[in-house]
């Protein structure tokens, strides 16, 4: 490119009339070193500008700050959809177990196969046997009970809360009553007349 | 705009943003305070993002009206019809080899400027945008933008052409 050129563009240039394909020309030969005096503060001009479009924030962690705060305002999300998937799985599972449940014969289950011939019976009285059976399964029943228990403080929070409705119809009465302050006043405006 | 895609579009411009910033407010500690809070508030509109045509240009034209908003709020607000106010602050020759490196006293010509002719001579000749780009951050018409870009390349010009001078005399 001939000074003529590059004199040329300059006149553009200072109208606003480059493309930025132009300036770039402009920029490329300005940043040559063995220039004309006449080109240097065009020279400084371009070089100025280079260099303040290198300048960066000066804090260097903006960029791990900022994508841990990203994920830790999508972290529900995610800790949700991890549940979702666990859910589904467990849901898959017991689907499957019931429709093995429900569609095979006990005895062909295999692990009652196995234990079948092991199975003997205990009892030789069967009234016996059912008592004993119903023993067992009260037990069981007790243990069940006794994490349920827990359960029955829940209940007196809904009375507790059941309380707190009937606040409504106190505050419903107070309506009411402040109806009575009128008909006290129209009384005294009475008895002074 | 999910986070990711905020991320690799969004987080990459921060430099920009600070650059930007750095211009319209000429405090570099107080353009990194909006620069975070440009984040903020274009996370909270993430969701609604695609729709613009240029979502840089979304985010220069947001990172503009909160510095405008800080500026107005520290009462440093300069007017916007500042096309009287080229020779208000003037710059002796003097003034300007004593900032001795370049960017310092290329920075110090452009911020002397009217606010219009600062915002864009930043815009093209530091950040290299289009006139259609500057057009759409700065809601001006393309023949502002270039009359604006004009006096404000000429008007450096000047001044460094009285700087060299100047030094040859000196030297």
């Amino acid at each position: 490119m001939t000074y003529n050129e590059i004199d040329q563009l300059l006149k553009s240039y200072l109208e606003g009339e480059t493309s930025l394909e132009e300036e770039k020309i402009l920029r490329d030969f300005f940043a040559r070193g063995d220039l004309p005096a006449r080109y240097k503060p065009y020279a400084e001009m371009f070089e100025g500008f280079r260099e303040i479009a290198s300048a960066q924030m000066s804090d260097p962690h903006f960029d791990k700050k900022w994508s841990r705060k990203v994920k830790q305002q999508t972290g529900y999300g995610k800790r949700l959809s991890v549940f979702t998937h666990w859910y589904t799985v467990a849901g898959i599972a017991a689907t499957l177990l019931l429709t093995v449940v429900l569609f095979v014969p006990v005895k062909k289950l295999p692990v009652i196969k196995q234990f079948s011939h092991r199975i003997e019976d205990t009892f030789d009285n069967p009234r016996q046997a059912y008592a004993e059976t119903v023993k067992a399964l009260l037990m069981v029943s007790d243990k069940f009970n006794a994490g349920t228990n827990q359960m029955e403080d829940l209940t007196k929070l809904d009375k507790g809360l059941e309380k707190t409705g009937k606040m409504l119809t106190f505050n419903k009465g107070l309506d009411e009553a402040s109806k009575l302050s009128k008909f006290n006043e129209n009384q005294l405006k009475e008895t002074n007349l | 705009m999910t986070p990711q895609q905020f991320n690799e579009t969004i987080l990459p411009l921060k430099d920009k943003i600070f650059r930007f910033a750095c211009r319209m407010v000429e405090d570099t500690e107080e353009a990194q305070d909006l620069v975070q809070e440009v984040f903020l508030r274009l996370w909270d509109r993430k969701e609604d993002m695609m729709q613009y045509r240029s979502v840089e240009a979304f985010t220069l034209t947001m990172t503009r009206n909160l510095c405008i908003d800080w500026l107005r709020a520290n009462g440093r607000l300069r007017q916007a019809d500042a096309s009287e106010m080229d020779l208000a602050d003037p710059v002796t020759p003097y003034d300007i080899t004593e900032m001795r490196d370049t960017v310092t006293r290329i920075n110090q010509l452009i911020n002397r400027l009217p606010e219009q002719q600062k915002v864009i001579v930043h815009l093209r000749d530091v950040e290299g945008y289009d006139f259609d780009e500057i057009a759409s951050i700065l809601g001006l018409n393309l023949n502002v933008i270039r009359v604006n870009l004009s006096r404000a390349r000429k008007k450096i010009k000047e001044q460094l052409v009285k700087v060299h001078q100047y030094d040859l005399q000196r030297n």
